[in-house]
């Protein structure tokens, strides 16, 4: 992978006050989409599910505690797997997840390993989608289940938002629902289905907006500096939840299977 | 110091049996590795561990999200005396009126199935008196006034030397449809006996067993091969086109991996409207389990059945299986369009966000007026065929894109039922009070929940277990009425 993956994620994240504009949720829609996504690919309690993208391995604690499955969790980051298998051992849950570093375009895991695979808001940042979609069905067993959650472009994006987009939801090369649907039927699955989502990113734009504003309030500061030579304007942050509910930017859960036969 | 925390997520309380002495228990409901888990200590046989679900969020929106008002009976026949569930016939304590009434015409059958919950076989040779089925079928009208469904069954009905004449019989009353719960045998060996079921269209429909392609499954669970009584009878229904109903005696380990097979052979068979799932139920004959009936090993869940349908059949997304709304926890359903070879999941088409999320969105059903009372008309168990059809094309009328298919049948209609019937392991009184299909007892006077039917009140249970339970419990003292509606019983 190419490192328009880190500076658009991992770093970016990282900074305090962006954590404070997000909170826990480093994804739209936070557990209750994660646990929304599982039940559309059936994960259930004899589930082996592999996480394409875990990072801090709360979606695989989620899924854990909530479905009784197994989780194996990979991230690109070999700093975010470490600090996940540190969480889990936390939770006590070291018996049912743990977590790999690997790249999404060369998974290290042998054919036919997993029930189910997830990726949550990361497939639009991978370099090559149809490698990555490849890899996927390749772990996964006959009959398996891929579930992706991720950003929907439908309209382009007004240059002005493009910063706010690109850096803070990492939208990348997001697709179209049929773009989407497409990149899963070119790789082999059957059975594709979409489910919009978009109200996950619009909560998420209302939290960033409310968080901003009360950081202006107590920081007595008109925009927010989300690093050094970055001002977040709030007309922005604005200008971008429009653009959510006029459908031009949405969010939503793809699932598919690979086929049993 | 870390804080010390349950194993599990606490959810509820419940009040239970024990599956031993059918004595009431307090018990708890938890949610733990994914599932939903009754725990439950009876005084004098220990704690029990039951599973109730393997999926945590299709309980809790069966439970919590899929409410409905229910209706009542027409009239109560039984006072409430000794405590729920002691008092069944139906009283006044009692939730749902009957969706279907069941009508057992004899005890007697062809088959002698291992795991019958009624007990019948060749040996018994009691067939019903006419005029004791006629008595019957007055106190499902008395109960039930029009009722929706009233179910012909036995034993095998069909082989009631008077099988005709209790057609007729129920036809001279206000019954709005018929169903003949039978094994195919006598559909498939007597020539002329279908054309005469057809006579009783519309309005009739044969639910024919049908649990397995495989040889072995079918031995253990009807000590028998009705292979080839599936096929003739099949023919001879698809000839006639009779509305039919396969129904699957689903075992776990047995028959479990065929859902989806069915569901496909199901769709190729132009008089088949669709198919039932039922879990086999811990009550009556449980022959044929290896070292006796073991709990996590041999029970079958409504959700394990709904999973399993999922996983072997592409043509249902779980938003398309929901709880129906007049016992949620007990029964689930989907319907489809069947036109030619295609085959639309209804449940699918409308938006998801109203049908299927839980919690926080409910509120969506209240502002989707139109669609919620379409919807809610649609998954109600008590629709005839004929409304059935009705009702899908007002909800299709409000599709866009769909007026032309505003012209569908009954024939066109497929769908998808898992019934789990409760047994003394998975009891649970707030769930008990909503089965909606109801049994009338021999004696006439009474209509008493299946599912507690089976547990304590078939043949001699009520004089033996059921007797005495109740010797030991103190009978009610003011049995005043708790709501308005109760006065009704005076």
């Amino acid at each position: 992978m190419d490192d328009r993956v880190k500076s658009c994620c991992a770093g970016f994240y990282e900074l305090p006050l962006i954590q404070s504009l997000l909170g826990d949720q480093w994804h739209p829609g936070g557990p209750a989409l994660t646990r929304k996504l599982a039940g559309a690919v059936l994960i259930g309690r004899d589930s082996h599910v592999l996480d394409v993208a875990s990072g801090s391995g709360e979606s695989a604690r989620v899924l854990t505690q909530h479905f009784g499955c197994e989780v194996t969790g990979v991230d690109y980051s070999s700093d975010n797997c470490a600090r996940a298998n540190g969480l889990a051992a936390q939770a006590g849950l070291t018996d049912r997840i743990h977590f790999v570093a690997g790249d999404a375009e060369d998974l290290p895991f042998d054919a036919n390993s997993f029930d189910v695979v997830i990726c949550e808001c990361s497939l639009c940042i991978f370099p090559n989608v149809a490698v990555a979609l490849d890899e996927m069905r390749r772990v996964l067993r006959p009959g398996g289940h891929l579930g992706i959650s991720d950003v929907v472009v439908n309209a382009a994006i007004p240059e002005s938002l493009q910063d706010l987009f690109g850096r803070v939801f990492c939208i990348g090369g997001a697709l179209s629902i049929d773009g989407y649907r497409d990149a899963l039927a070119m790789a082999g699955f059957s059975s594709v289905r979409s489910r919009d989502a978009s109200t996950a990113l619009n909560d998420m734009i209302e939290r960033i907006e409310r968080r901003a504003r009360a950081a202006k309030e107590f920081l007595n500061a008109q925009d927010i500096e989300l690093q050094p030579g970055w001002q977040l304007p709030r007309s922005s942050i604005i200008a971008a939840r429009d653009f959510v509910k006029t459908g031009g930017v949405g969010y939503a859960l793809i699932s598919g299977r690979k086929p049993r036969d | 110091m870390a804080p010390k925390l349950r194993p599990y997520q606490f959810y509820d309380i419940a009040v239970s049996i024990c599956s031993t002495c059918f004595r009431r228990v307090d018990a708890k409901i938890v949610f733990q590795d994914g599932g939903v888990w009754m725990l439950k200590r009876c005084q004098e046989h220990g704690p029990e561990r039951v599973l109730l679900a393997d999926d945590i969020d299709y309980y809790r929106r069966a439970r919590e999200i899929f409410l409905k008002t229910p209706e009542q009976v027409a009239r109560y026949n039984t006072p409430v005396r000794w405590g729920c569930p002691y008092d069944c016939g139906v009283c006044p304590d009692h939730e749902q009126h009957g969706c279907i009434s069941l009508i057992e015409v004899t005890d007697a059958c062809n088959l002698r199935c291992p795991t019958c919950y009624a007990m019948s076989g060749p040996e018994r040779k009691n067939h019903r008196p006419l005029e004791q089925i006629e008595a019957m079928l007055d106190l499902a009208v008395r109960n039930e006034e029009e009722p929706s469904i009233v179910q012909i069954s036995g034993g095998e009905p069909t082989i009631h030397p008077q099988f005709f004449e209790i057609l007729d019989a129920a036809r001279r009353r206000p019954i709005q449809h018929l169903m003949v719960n039978t094994n195919g045998i006598r559909i498939a060996r007597e020539d002329g006996f279908a054309e005469r079921l057809k006579k009783y269209e519309p309005g009739l429909e044969v639910y024919l067993q049908f649990d397995s392609f495989r040889l072995e499954a079918l031995q253990l669970l009807r000590a028998a091969d009705t292979r080839r009584v599936h096929q003739r009878a099949l023919e001879r229904l698809n000839e006639l086109n009779i509305a039919t109903t396969l129904v699957v005696t689903v075992r776990r380990g047995v028959n479990d991996d065929e859902l989806g097979e069915i569901i496909d052979f199901a769709r190729s068979q132009a008089c088949v409207r669709g198919v039932t799932f039922q879990p086999v139920q811990a009550a009556g004959r449980l022959e044929n389990y290896q070292d006796g009936f073991d709990l996590e090993r041999d029970r079958l869940t409504l959700t394990e059945v709904r999973r399993r349908i999922l996983e072997q059949s592409d043509l249902f997304a779980p938003e398309d299986i929901l709880p129906v709304p007049c016992h949620a926890d007990s029964v689930a359903m989907a319907y489809a369009l069947k036109l030619d070879d295609k085959f639309v999941p209804l449940t699918g088409m409308i938006d998801p966000a109203i049908l299927v999320e839980g919690g926080r969105n409910t509120i969506a059903y209240e502002k989707e007026d139109v669609i919620k009372d379409r919807l809610f008309n649609l998954f109600s168990t008590h629709h005839s065929p004929g409304s059935q059809a009705g009702a899908m094309n007002d909800l299709l009328g409000e599709m866009p894109g769909m007026a032309a298919l505003s012209k569908l049948s009954y024939d066109n209609i497929f769908r998808i039922l898992i019934v789990e019937f409760i047994d003394a392991h998975s009891f649970d009184l707030r769930s008990i009070r909503k089965t909606c299909v109801h049994i009338i007892h021999p004696d006439g006077k009474r209509a008493i929940p299946f599912d507690m039917y089976n547990m304590l009140y078939r043949d001699d249970l009520e004089h033996t277990l059921l007797a005495k339970i109740r010797s030991e419990r103190e009978p009610v003292k003011l049995n005043g009425p708790i709501t308005r509606d109760m006065r009704a019983h005076g």
